[in-house]
C-alpha cells in the first residue's frame, strides 16, 4: 500500500517532463530543418562572408552530383571560412555534396585521395575527379565549371615571331654549396619578364587548358584551340599559318591579338577583315598615363560593355593606337572599342586626339552558322607587355587579359568573380582623443551607474 | 497578461532596488570599455569583432550573476510558495523573471553602445557588421540568462546557481572540442552545432547565421521550459 503514493508521485513527475520532451522532439526536427533550408544574412557592407551572384549562378546551373571534400587544417581560420563558403554551394544547389576532412586526423583518407597538405579540394562528379589547390571563392567557383563540363577549353598561344614566350616561368633547383646537407636544396622560381607563365598560370586556374602552337603548325593545331592568343609577334607569321588563322577565324574562330607598335607580324589581311588599322608609332597620352611615363597610357574609364565591367585600372606600356575604319568597314562588321586613350593622346607627328587600345571585332552572319554561337571575332590590343610576367600581376592588367580571353572562350560570366577584401577602416587616435575614449568608456559611464548603485544602497539604508 | 506585467514590474523594482543590480552592470560597462578600448589603440580599425568576442565572454560571466537569483532566493527565502499561489501560470511566471532580465541585458548593451561613438568620431565604420554583432550578443546574453533561470528553479541557493550556470556555459562553449579531434565522428555535427563558440563567430563579424540563430533559440526556449516544470515539481511538493 504505501508504495502507491510514492508511485503515482514518480509517475506524476514523469508526466511533467512529458512537453518538455515533445517540444525538444520538435526543436530538434525545426533545427534539422532550418540547417537544410535557412540562409543567412550577411551584414557587411561588401558581402563579404557571401557568395557573388555569379558564383551563385555557377552552382545552380550544376546539373550532376558533385562531391567535394575539402582537405583543411581545423585550427586555421581561413581553412575553416572556406569550409563556410563551400556550404553556401551547398545550400544553392544540394546536388554539391560537401565534406571537410583535415589530413592530419584522417591521413589514410587523405592519401587515397593524393592529398599531402591541407588547403586542397578534391571534386568528383560521375568518374571524373579534380584536386584544387586554394581556397578561394575563384578557385571553388571555376572547379565546379571544369568539373561540370567535358573538357577543359584549350587556349592557344602561337610561338615561333619572337612572341612574349608561354612557359617563362623558369624553375632552377639549386644543387651547390649545399655540402653533405641536402635539405639546403632550394628552389627558385623566376618569372621572366617578358613571359607569359603568370597569364598562362591564370588561365590555368580558370579551369582553362593551356597549349603553345608553333610557327608552321597552325593549321593542323587551331582545330583544336577555343581561342588563339598572339602575344606580341614581332616577326611576321608565313603565309601559311597567316592564311590559316585567317581562315579559321572567319569560320567562326575566336583569335586574340596582341600587337606592339611598328613591328610586323604578317597578319595584315585578318586585320583588313575585321576593318582594323594599326597606324604607324607608340601613342603618348599626357592625359591619362601610369605614373609619370605618358608613354604608359592608363585607363580607368572602359566602354561599358560585360568584358570590362569592374574592372581596376590597367595600363599599356609603349602602346600602338588602333583604327576602326569607320563607315568604310567591312560588309558584317561591328567593331566596339574598349580601352580608349583620353583626348590627349597622339601619335608621333599627330595631332591629340582619343585613340582605341583595345578593340572587339565581330562579324556577323555571312561567315558563321545561323545561330550565331560560331560568329568570328577578334580581339586586338595595340600591346602585349601589359599580359606579361612584368605588368601582369599589377593593378587590373591580369583581370584585363584574363576577361579578354574568358569573353572570347563564352565564359564570361565567371570573370566578373573578384576577390573583395575587408577593408580596413583606421581609426588612428591622437593621445588626446585615446584619453577621451578611456576616461568615457571604461570609467565615466562605469561609475555614473556605480554612482546610482551607492545613492540607492544609502537611500534604503 | 496583466499578471506578467505586474510580476516584470516587481521584478525591475527589486532587481534596481538594491545596488547589487548596478554594481553588476557597472562592472560589464568598465570591463568591456577597457577591453575595447585597448583594443582600439592597439589594433586601430573601425571594427568591433573583438569587443564583441570580449563581451560575449563577459556575459558568460555575468548573466549567472543574473540569473541567479531569480528562483533560487526565492525559495531560500521561503517566498516562492507565495510565488506559486499566484494566479499566474508556472511559465507566466518564468516569462515574467525572464523579461526582467532580458531588460538588464539590454541595458548592460546598450551602455556599450557608447563604444560606436569614437569609431564613428574619429573613423568610418562599417555599420552593418555592428548591428549583426550586438544582435548576436543580445542573443548570446538572452540564451545565457535563459540556462540560468532554468538552474535557478532547480536550486536553493544562489551560489550553487551561479556555479552550475557557469559550468553548463563553459561546457557548451567548448563542447564542440571532440567534433575537432574527430573523436566521435558520427557525433561532430551535434557537438559542432551544440557549440557555442562555433556559431559565435558569423555573430560577431555581422553575419546571421539563420540555423544557428534557431539553434540559440530553441534551446533558450527548451531551459525556459524546464524552468516551468521545475516550478511544477516545487508545487508538487
Amino acid at each position: 500500500m504505501s508504495r502507491h503514493p510514492r508511485l503515482r508521485r514518480a509517475g506524476q513527475r514523469v508526466l511533467l517532463w512529458l512537453p518538455v520532451v515533445a517540444v525538444a522532439a520538435l526543436l530538434l526536427a525545426f533545427n534539422l530543418w532550418s540547417s537544410r533550408n535557412l540562409g543567412r544574412i550577411d551584414l557587411t557592407a561588401q558581402r563579404l562572408y557571401s557568395l557573388s551572384p555569379e558564383s551563385l549562378e555557377v552552382a545552380r546551373q550544376i546539373k550532376q552530383p558533385v562531391e567535394v571534400t575539402w582537405f583543411y587544417d581545423l585550427r586555421n581560420k581561413s581553412m575553416v571560412d572556406a569550409l563556410e563558403l563551400l556550404r553556401q554551394y551547398s545550400h544553392a544547389n544540394p546536388l554539391i555534396r560537401v565534406r571537410g576532412v583535415d589530413p592530419a586526423l584522417r591521413p589514410a583518407e587523405a592519401r587515397e585521395a593524393g592529398i599531402q597538405f591541407a588547403g586542397s579540394a578534391v571534386l568528383a562528379s560521375d568518374a571524373r575527379k579534380m584536386t584544387i589547390n586554394g581556397g578561394t571563392e575563384t578557385d571553388f567557383t571555376n572547379a565546379l565549371i571544369r568539373i561540370s563540363q567535358r573538357g577543359a577549353q584549350t587556349v592557344c598561344f602561337t610561338q615561333g615571331h619572337r612572341e612574349a614566350m608561354l612557359d617563362s616561368l623558369t624553375s632552377l633547383d639549386d644543387l651547390e654549396d649545399h655540402g653533405d646537407d641536402e635539405n639546403l636544396v632550394a628552389r627558385v622560381e623566376v618569372h621572366e619578364q617578358h613571359g607569359m607563365a603568370m597569364a598562362r598560370n591564370a588561365l590555368q586556374t580558370l579551369g582553362f587548358a593551356t597549349r603553345a602552337v608553333n610557327a608552321g603548325g597552325l593549321s593542323q593545331a587551331l582545330p583544336r584551340c577555343a581561342v588563339v592568343v598572339a602575344a606580341g609577334p614581332r616577326t611576321p607569321f608565313g603565309a601559311d599559318d597567316a592564311d590559316a588563322l585567317r581562315r579559321w577565324t572567319a569560320a567562326g574562330g575566336k583569335t586574340l591579338l596582341l600587337l606592339e607598335p611598328d613591328t610586323q607580324h604578317g597578319l595584315d589581311a585578318l586585320l583588313g577583315d575585321f576593318g582594323i588599322a594599326r597606324p604607324a608609332g607608340a601613342l603618348v597620352d599626357p592625359g591619362s598615363h601610369y605614373r609619370n611615363d605618358p608613354g604608359s597610357p592608363a585607363v580607368s574609364d572602359y566602354t561599358r560593355h560585360k568584358m570590362t565591367r569592374g574592372l581596376p585600372l590597367s595600363f599599356f606600356p609603349g602602346v600602338a593606337g588602333l583604327e576602326p575604319a569607320g563607315d568604310s568597314l567591312p560588309k558584317g562588321v561591328v567593331v566596339t572599342p574598349l580601352a580608349q586613350t583620353s583626348d590627349q593622346a597622339h601619335l608621333p607627328g599627330q595631332p591629340a586626339s582619343r585613340y582605341t587600345l583595345m578593340a572587339l571585332a565581330t562579324r556577323n552572319a555571312q561567315a558563321s552558322s545561323d545561330d550565331g554561337s560560331a560568329r568570328p571575332t577578334l580581339l586586338v590590343a595595340g600591346d602585349s607587355d601589359f599580359a606579361t610576367n612584368r605588368h601582369f600581376a599589377t593593378l587590373g592588367n591580369g583581370a584585363l587579359f584574363t576577361s579578354a580571353v574568358t569573353l572570347l572562350a563564352g565564359e564570361d560570366a565567371l570573370l566578373t568573380i573578384r576577390p573583395r577584401h575587408y577593408e580596413n577602416r583606421r581609426v588612428e587616435l591622437s593621445n588626446r582623443q585615446m584619453r577621451t575614449v578611456f576616461w568615457t568608456s571604461t570609467v565615466a559611464l562605469p561609475l555614473l551607474a556605480l554612482m546610482a548603485g551607492l545613492l540607492l544602497w544609502w537611500r534604503r539604508r | 497578461m496583466s499578471g506578467f506585467s505586474a510580476l516584470y514590474r516587481k521584478e525591475l523594482r527589486t532587481d534596481f532596488g538594491s545596488p547589487v543590480a548596478l554594481v553588476v552592470v557597472a562592472v560589464f560597462w568598465a570591463l568591456s570599455g577597457y577591453l575595447f578600448s585597448f583594443n582600439l589603440f592597439f589594433v586601430s580599425t573601425g571594427q568591433m569583432v573583438t569587443a564583441f568576442h570580449n563581451m560575449t565572454i563577459l556575459l558568460i560571466l555575468v548573466m549567472p550573476l543574473v540569473s541567479m537569483r531569480a528562483f533560487a532566493e526565492e525559495a531560500r527565502q521561503g517566498t516562492l510558495e507565495l510565488l506559486l499561489t499566484l494566479p499566474l501560470s508556472d511559465f507566466t511566471l518564468v516569462a515574467a523573471k525572464y523579461a526582467a532580465g532580458l531588460t538588464m541585458l539590454a541595458l548592460m548593451l546598450a551602455g556599450t553602445t557608447s563604444a560606436v561613438l569614437p569609431l564613428a568620431w574619429y573613423g568610418q565604420p562599417d555599420y552593418g557588421p555592428i548591428i549583426g554583432g550586438y544582435i548576436g550578443v543580445f542573443l548570446y546574453g538572452a540564451l545565457f540568462l535563459a540556462i540560468g533561470i532554468a538552474v535557478s528553479s532547480a536550486c536553493t541557493n544562489q551560489i550553487v546557481a551561479a556555479s552550475v550556470t557557469w559550468g553548463i556555459l563553459v561546457l557548451l562553449w567548448f563542447i564542440d572540442y571532440p567534433a575537432a579531434l574527430d573523436a566521435f565522428p558520427a557525433l561532430s555535427p551535434f557537438f559542432q552545432a551544440l557549440s557555442l563558440s562555433a556559431q559565435h563567430v558569423d555573430f560577431i563579424r555581422g553575419v546571421l547565421p539563420g540555423p544557428a540563430t534557431v539553434t540559440l533559440a530553441s534551446v533558450a526556449v527548451l531551459a525556459l521550459m524546464v524552468a516551468a516544470v521545475n516550478l511544477k515539481r516545487w508545487r508538487l511538493r
